[in-house]
């Protein structure tokens, strides 16, 4: 069992506020993502959790207990850099072994927990290496077993795939689901990369400027991010914005852009100038409405296979469109029309950027 | 292949070509006084340093049944010993408290420079004040502690340790940097790690900064090895060697026979030992640098 609590949390160096004060409850055995661009505050948080940063304000409880001011060492936490922070002159197995010889386990202890872990992560065969003989992926794995061998209450990881190359990548982000789900642990994990939140957060707290944007599940913040930041940084390609105003006529909402005309229905009591957002893979090539319509040019074919990435220019705008790759792509430089699919659209209030409603296309 | 081997060749012949101003200075100022200082070591030698008669090696024979050898003997290794162990100590407790303030450091930094551009002649004159006995600031010192006043550099049991506090003085800057400069290599996120890990701070100089910078400190051990090896200007200009031979180390020992004694193919052959005996450490360091292609 091991709930973390933030309360108030905050951290102010000389002139900047690096995390504004936040409240966080995590409950036992989450997966939990801090995700947001490079600056965002993310390290700061994870930081201020393992005791290397004292926070400027607020309090921090590890099940129930407060630990604000607590020793790293104390804290019943492991944690793996982003740059792993080996101890280069010792060996694996020293490097495995050294948290629990530090708190006076028995020899014969740290032999079978260092040998059961290093088993687990396919590490046996490297345990007399030192850390400069060992490839950046096994290395990260030390970093891993390094973690795990101490059996603490939270992982915290920072960044902890960033410095390996794309297929390893993917392939340890299986692995690390897989071990999270052995271990039931509970793992605080920052990223800047939304896949990664996506795929392996239980939930996701996005954060920008020091300010978290949203907290929710990888789904919440996919289907109702709260504001244009979310909705942007979320999914890939990320969500496409058109902006123009919307008014109601009838039961109906009317979304006029420059090339574009959409005819929504759904809730909105607000009306006036507006960002509206749609997901690329809810875009289709050339649907027959008399009703909507959104006009563009094509500048780029991306054909990766699975599908086709277009992008087009309308009016001034960039869009961005996701087609299945059985259908026939248009040329570069041909007018095309698009149109949403049933999916929700998403209004953004041009000044405060705050999601105001989800419509839907009409018939 | 033949081509690369020609290339190779070719190319160390531009490397000689431009090593050659090195090798003559190497030649003039070392090697040439090296084999001089081993042949005036084999032959007996008159009054100007010349060489007269071949004598084997008689000298080396007389040098090693002279007591007043051993004496200069032991006198350097109690030297080295009250020098480097200190130096190297207090210098390492410098280097890690300035590199927790990361800040100031260029301002430490010109601080440690600062006894290395003072002359010996000049920091042994400053000590000299320092150390007299009636007016000097060291027994003024004692004196408030009501401690007995110390002849710093005629009494015998004393004269050697006052030399290697000038010496230590002028070298602990020189090793501060050095030690400094290999501190900063060691990642800040290995000590977090360490924390973490559950390591304090004493456990981390055991377990983590003395292991990364054992390379960095071995480099010291052996430059102030040498260094003390062949201190001369403060023995010179203090003490001549005295109170009755306390502070004779073999390099100045060599400078009396010869200079003094004109006994220049016994001052030779004090020499060539002393020369073994620090090519032995300079040896000794490349084997070990060899065998410790770090961690990176
Ligand atoms: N020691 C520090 N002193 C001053 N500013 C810092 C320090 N550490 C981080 N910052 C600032 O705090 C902000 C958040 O940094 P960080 O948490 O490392 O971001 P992230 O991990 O999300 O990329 C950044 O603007 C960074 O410049
Ligand atoms: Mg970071």
């Amino acid at each position: 069992m091991s709930t973390i609590e933030f309360k108030q949390i905050s951290k102010v160096y000389a002139d900047h506020t690096a995390v504004a004060p936040f409240d966080l409850t995590i409950a036992d055995g989450e997966f939990l993502v801090l995700v947001g661009p490079s600056g965002c505050g993310k390290t700061t948080t994870l930081r201020m959790l393992s005791g290397l940063e004292m926070p400027s304000s607020g309090q921090i409880f590890i099940d129930g207990k407060e630990i604000t001011h607590v020793e790293p060492k104390d804290r019943d936490i492991a944690m793996v850099f982003q740059n792993y922070a080996l101890y280069p002159h010792m060996t694996v197995y020293e490097n495995m072994a050294y948290a629990l010889k530090l708190r006076k386990v028995d020899k014969k202890t740290i032999q079978t927990t260092v040998n059961k872990t290093a088993a687990m992560l396919d590490l046996q065969k490297l345990l007399d290496r030192y850390p400069r003989q060992l490839s950046g992926g096994q290395q990260q794995r030390v970093a891993l077993g390094r973690a795990i061998v101490r059996k603490p209450k939270v992982f915290l990881m920072d960044e902890p795939l960033s410095n390996l190359d794309a297929k390893l990548r993917v392939q340890t982000r299986t692995e690390l689901i897989q071990l999270h789900n052995r271990l039931n642990a509970t793992i605080v994990y920052v990223t800047h990369d939304q896949i990664e939140a996506m795929t392996m957060g239980t939930r996701i707290v996005l954060m920008k400027d020091g300010i978290i944007q949203q907290i929710g599940t990888p789904m919440e913040l996919y289907r109702k991010p709260t504001n244009r930041f979310v909705a942007g940084f979320i999914g890939m390609p990320p969500m496409q914005f058109l902006s123009g105003s919307i008014k109601k006529e009838a039961d109906f909402i009317i979304f006029q852009g420059e090339n574009c005309r959409l005819k929504l229905r759904g809730e909105c009591q607000s009306s006036g100038d507006v960002y509206l957002g749609i997901r690329p893979e809810n875009l289709k090539l050339s649907s027959k409405n008399q009703s909507s319509i959104i006009k563009g040019t094509v500048t780029v074919i991306e054909n990766i296979g699975s599908e086709v990435i277009v992008h087009l220019t309308v009016g001034h705008e960039q869009l961005v469109a996701k087609i299945p790759a059985a259908t026939e792509p248009p040329l570069q430089g041909d007018s095309v029309t698009v149109l949403p699919d049933e999916a929700p659209i998403h209004i953004f209030d041009k000044a405060t950027e705050k999601t105001i409603a989800r419509l839907y296309i009409a018939p | 292949m033949i081509a690369q081997t020609k290339n190779a060749f070719g190319d160390s012949k531009q490397a000689l070509l431009f090593l050659l101003p090195s090798l003559l200075l190497f030649a003039v100022f070392t090697f040439y006084p090296l084999f001089a200082s081993i042949k005036l070591s084999l032959y007996n030698t008159d009054l100007m340093g010349q060489a007269s008669t071949f004598a084997g090696f008689q000298h080396y024979v007389d040098m090693f049944s002279s007591p007043q050898f051993f004496q200069s003997l032991l006198v350097t290794l109690l030297f080295t010993l009250y020098t480097v162990i200190p130096g190297i100590l207090l210098a390492l407790f410098l280097a890690c408290t300035v590199n927790r303030q990361l800040k100031g450091i260029a301002i430490f930094r010109t601080i440690f420079a600062f006894p290395l551009s003072i002359a010996v002649a000049g920091a042994s004159m400053i000590f000299m004040m320092m150390f007299n006995p009636s007016s000097g600031i060291c027994n003024y010192f004692l004196q408030l502690f009501h401690l007995q006043a110390v002849f710093w550099l005629s009494d015998p049991k004393w004269a050697l340790i006052s030399i290697a506090i000038i010496n230590i003085w002028r070298s602990v800057g020189f090793n501060t940097i050095v030690l400094l400069s290999g501190l900063q290599t060691i990642p800040e996120q290995i000590y977090e790690s360490a924390r973490i890990d559950g390591a304090v701070s004493w456990r981390q100089f055991i377990d983590i900064t003395l292991p990364l910078l054992s390379p960095t400190l071995f480099f010291v051990f052996i430059v102030s090895v040498i260094n003390s090896l062949q201190t001369f200007g403060e023995i010179n200009i203090l003490t001549q060697g005295g109170p009755v031979d306390a502070t004779n180390v073999i390099v100045y020992s060599i400078y009396r026979e010869a200079f003094f004694n004109t006994n220049f193919s016994y001052a030779s052959a004090e020499s060539i030992i002393l020369f073994f005996m620090i090519l032995l450490l300079t040896l000794l360091e490349f084997r070990f640098l060899e065998k410790r292609v770090f961690y990176k």
